[in-house]
């Protein structure tokens, strides 16, 4: 009961993805073929995208790590416990209001780039440096790591509490380490070793987001969700068998992952985990 | 410094809020003037007709209270059997899944069958699929609730003569009630956000406040973007303003990610 | 000491406890006069809390008979059985205050407001916690709220009193206070309890009866006498070390 609750939509949707793109179903279902299989995985589109989806996953969370490190070597007081945990990512600010923000202050017409001509550092819009659709996937990723940087902030501040680890650091202080020996070998492992796993969490959330990409990404290359949804055809239908491939391709890749993490986290002594 | 720091906090929240105010009342803003030189309420005199952007809103509301109320209460009910499940690290798996998984993977894989079951492009189909990622964040949030400490509650309050629907109503509801209002906040929220699902089984034909801003986005009218931005941001902002401080509370659980 | 056969407040015979399908106690025996106490004694793992779950009706498998007052109850479920069992943790309701945790059982029995000050006021006095009726139980002191947890269970005027070590996490005087408290109140409102502990002089203390549990069985001892007797309890070693430690004073 609670199983097909739980796993019915799941396994519903892959069933359909996986009959659907191999010709079993739909509107243009021939029979049996592995073709759109084969676009999929022959398609340089494909490995473009999943090593963009990487990268901006990777270096969102990796700005906003730095970021949250910073803030709290500078402010040590703790966060106000509030509604503002880390697993409300998903859900504190809209993404698609992050992404219009992002427009609004980044983009060549923005905030800053009046800012920057009022003060005579730019003539033109187009002087002005903007992230937004930069095909490098800067403004994507500004935008994601100022989305994610207070919940870093918060998940950081509670595991240091919960793992004591300012008493570990005085520890590592009265046996003779300085202060910033003791915060680079003692605090920034300890703290990084036990967010690990949520830490993971955020990385696939980041690499499969979608709508701050569709407002602020170029339109080449794009990340994969974003890839998904070009290919599921809202004009073109002969392209949704490899769609349907290429989401099973992905949704198999963050299963295999989450699962690995989850063993990972299972195996690390419980003391450890938040 | 800690005054320096909560004030760039604050400024850091503020000031997007403060620009998406200004440009939802500019009717002219050209380059490069540091502000708009026409200035208009229309955004927000004319809600229920600009647009259709009120009728967004309250199509955006209607649909996230249904999911809220049906996630948070089926959550409640099923929740006690995920945490007392024998697979319990399974069954959390794979309720973590849709959101490791980005919730348009989702969207493109039900777009069919619900398009076969003909719940695509209407209100029914749209509340369905957030459904789907609703119960399963409400399920992962209230099995936190069933500890050994609340089975402990419970039998105590048999002991003391409490019948099994007693001890729901005048022991479980009101140990739960913090943690079931976070549910339905954040369930809420899950729905209200949503703008994945909403164009996958939507299909175009259901306007939500997500949608109608990425209209005007592309329309290239900033100034009823930012109006549905700031109405999406408002029950967020309710929630943190009424939730802000909750009770230190013995049992206010949260899922670990 | 009275005659066990006669009018028992509690009688349980040939009772076998398991739980998740291992044998925890084995033909378990006795029976608590009307008004007494009977301290239970065991080391930690022993399966006293296995037995006093048993004889509340929660959870494991219990066959065999109870019999509270002369009525069979192992086939009620907990609520109907007319015993109440104290857990070692106070667990007092976080949506209460102290008078509303008191004054619970009451209102499952749907007991007008006026009815439940009639039996909550008198147990707030008796057990020292007057000033405190409307805190928040998370406000109050490891005593206090055992206290409460105390009140709680007296309110509903229990047959069978069954506590699990309910003083093991307060500090000693604390702990000493609370014994004196129960025997008190124990005798004043004509208690039946079932006592059980690790804590040889907390036993000593609380008790009227005396049965220990080793083993997977439980002893019956026929009075205090019996019970200090048997070196397994560990009297005579207590007895011989400050004894000792007199003598060895007494040379300084």
């Amino acid at each position: 009961m609670i199983w097909a609750l739980v796993g019915g939509p799941l396994l519903l949707s892959a069933a359909f993805m996986l009959a659907y793109s191999v010709g079993l179903t739909g509107l243009l279902a021939h029979g049996l073929s592995f073709a759109a299989w084969a676009t999929v995985l022959d398609d340089r589109v494909t490995w473009i995208s999943l090593g963009f989806s990487c990268w901006v996953g990777a270096a969102s969370l990796g700005i906003s790590m730095l970021g949250a490190l910073a803030v709290l070597a500078l402010r040590p007081a703790p966060v106000a416990r509030s509604m503002l945990t880390p697993w409300s990512l998903p859900i504190a600010v809209p993404p698609m209001v992050a992404g219009l923000s992002a427009v609004l202050w980044l983009g060549n017409a923005g905030a800053l780039a009046r800012a920057a001509y009022a003060l005579g550092w730019i003539r033109r819009p187009a002087d002005f440096p903007s992230p937004i659709y930069s095909t490098s996937g800067l403004g994507i990723i500004v935008t994601q790591a100022a989305l994610v940087l207070p919940f870093l902030i918060v998940l950081f501040d509670r595991l240091s509490r919960v793992h004591r680890l300012g008493a570990l650091d005085e520890a590592a202080r009265t046996l003779g380490a300085s202060p910033s020996l003791a915060w680079w070998r003692v605090r920034v492992p300890l703290l990084l070793r036990s967010a690990a796993p949520t830490l993971g969490i955020y990385f696939l959330a980041l690499s499969g987001a979608f709508e701050i990409p569709l407002l602020v990404g170029a339109s080449y290359p794009t990340m994969l969700s974003v890839r998904v949804v070009q290919l599921s055809g809202r004009f073109d239908l002969s392209t949704r068998p490899q769609a349907y491939a290429l989401a099973l391709l992905y949704a198999l890749g963050v299963a295999v992952s989450s699962a690995v993490a989850r063993r990972l986290r299972t195996s690390t002594p419980r003391t450890e985990r938040i | 410094m800690r005054r320096v720091s909560n004030i760039a906090l604050w400024t850091a929240f503020l000031a997007p809020v403060a620009l998406l105010l200004v440009w939802s009342f500019a009717w002219r803003w050209p380059w490069p003037a540091p502000l708009p030189n026409r200035w208009r309420a229309s955004a927000w005199t004319d809600l229920a007709a600009t647009g259709g952007l009120g009728a967004a809103a309250l199509r955006s509301l209607g649909i996230a209270t249904t999911v809220a109320v049906v996630a948070t209460g089926l959550g409640f009910v099923t929740s006690r059997s995920v945490a007392e499940a024998r697979a319990r690290e399974a069954l959390q798996w794979l309720l973590h899944l849709p959101f490791a998984l980005s919730p348009v993977v989702l969207g493109v894989g039900l777009e069919y069958s619900f398009l076969r079951a003909g719940l695509a492009g209407n209100l029914v189909g749209v509340a369905l699929a957030q459904g789907i990622l609703a119960y399963a964040y409400a399920v992962i949030l209230l099995s936190g609730l069933w500890t050994a400490r609340v089975g402990a509650f419970l039998e105590g309050a048999a002991t003391l003569g409490a019948t099994p629907r007693q001890a729901w109503t005048l022991v479980l509801l009101p140990l739960a009630r913090p943690l079931l209002a976070l549910c339905f906040v954040q369930t809420f929220l899950i729905s209200w956000f949503d703008y994945a699902l909403v164009l996958l089984i939507g299909g175009g034909r259901v306007a939500t406040l997500t949608t109608s801003l990425y209209q005007f986005v592309q329309s290239g009218d900033l100034r009823l973007a930012a109006a549905s931005a700031l109405l999406l941001l408002l029950p967020p902002l309710v929630a943190l303003v009424t939730q802000a401080q909750p009770r230190p509370d013995a049992l206010a659980g949260e899922p670990d990610p | 000491m009275a005659d066990p056969g006669m009018n028992p407040g509690l009688r349980v015979s040939g009772l076998d406890v398991s739980l998740g399908g291992r044998a925890i106690l084995r033909d378990v025996d006795f029976a608590v006069d009307p008004h007494s106490t009977l301290a239970v004694i065991g080391p930690s793992g022993s399966g006293k809390t296995s037995l006093l779950r048993a004889l509340a009706g929660l959870g494991g498998r219990a066959n065999g008979a109870i019999e509270v007052d002369r009525r069979r109850v192992d086939a009620l479920p907990a609520h109907r059985r007319g015993i109440v069992y104290l857990n070692q943790e106070p667990l007092l309701f976080p949506h209460l205050d102290v008078r509303g945790n008191i004054g619970f059982g009451l209102r499952l029995r749907h007991r007008s407001a006026s009815r439940i000050a009639v039996v909550v006021d008198p147990l707030v006095a008796a057990l020292g916690l007057q000033g405190l009726e409307s805190r928040d139980p998370l406000t109050l002191s490891g005593g206090e709220r055992q206290r409460v947890a105390f009140g709680r269970a007296l309110a509903v005027d229990p047959a069978v009193l069954l506590l699990d070590e309910p003083f093991a996490s307060l500090d000693p005087a604390t702990r000493l206070s609370m014994q004196t408290l129960f025997r008190q109140v124990a005798r004043d409102r004509g208690i039946t309890a079932l006592f059980v502990t690790h804590d040889l002089k907390e036993c000593l203390r609380v008790g009227d009866q005396f049965a220990a549990i080793r083993d997977g069985r439980c002893r019956v001892y026929p009075g205090r006498a019996a019970f200090c007797a048997d070196p397994a309890n560990g009297v005579a070693a207590e007895i011989a070390f400050w004894s000792d430690a007199g003598t060895s004073l007494r040379r300084e």
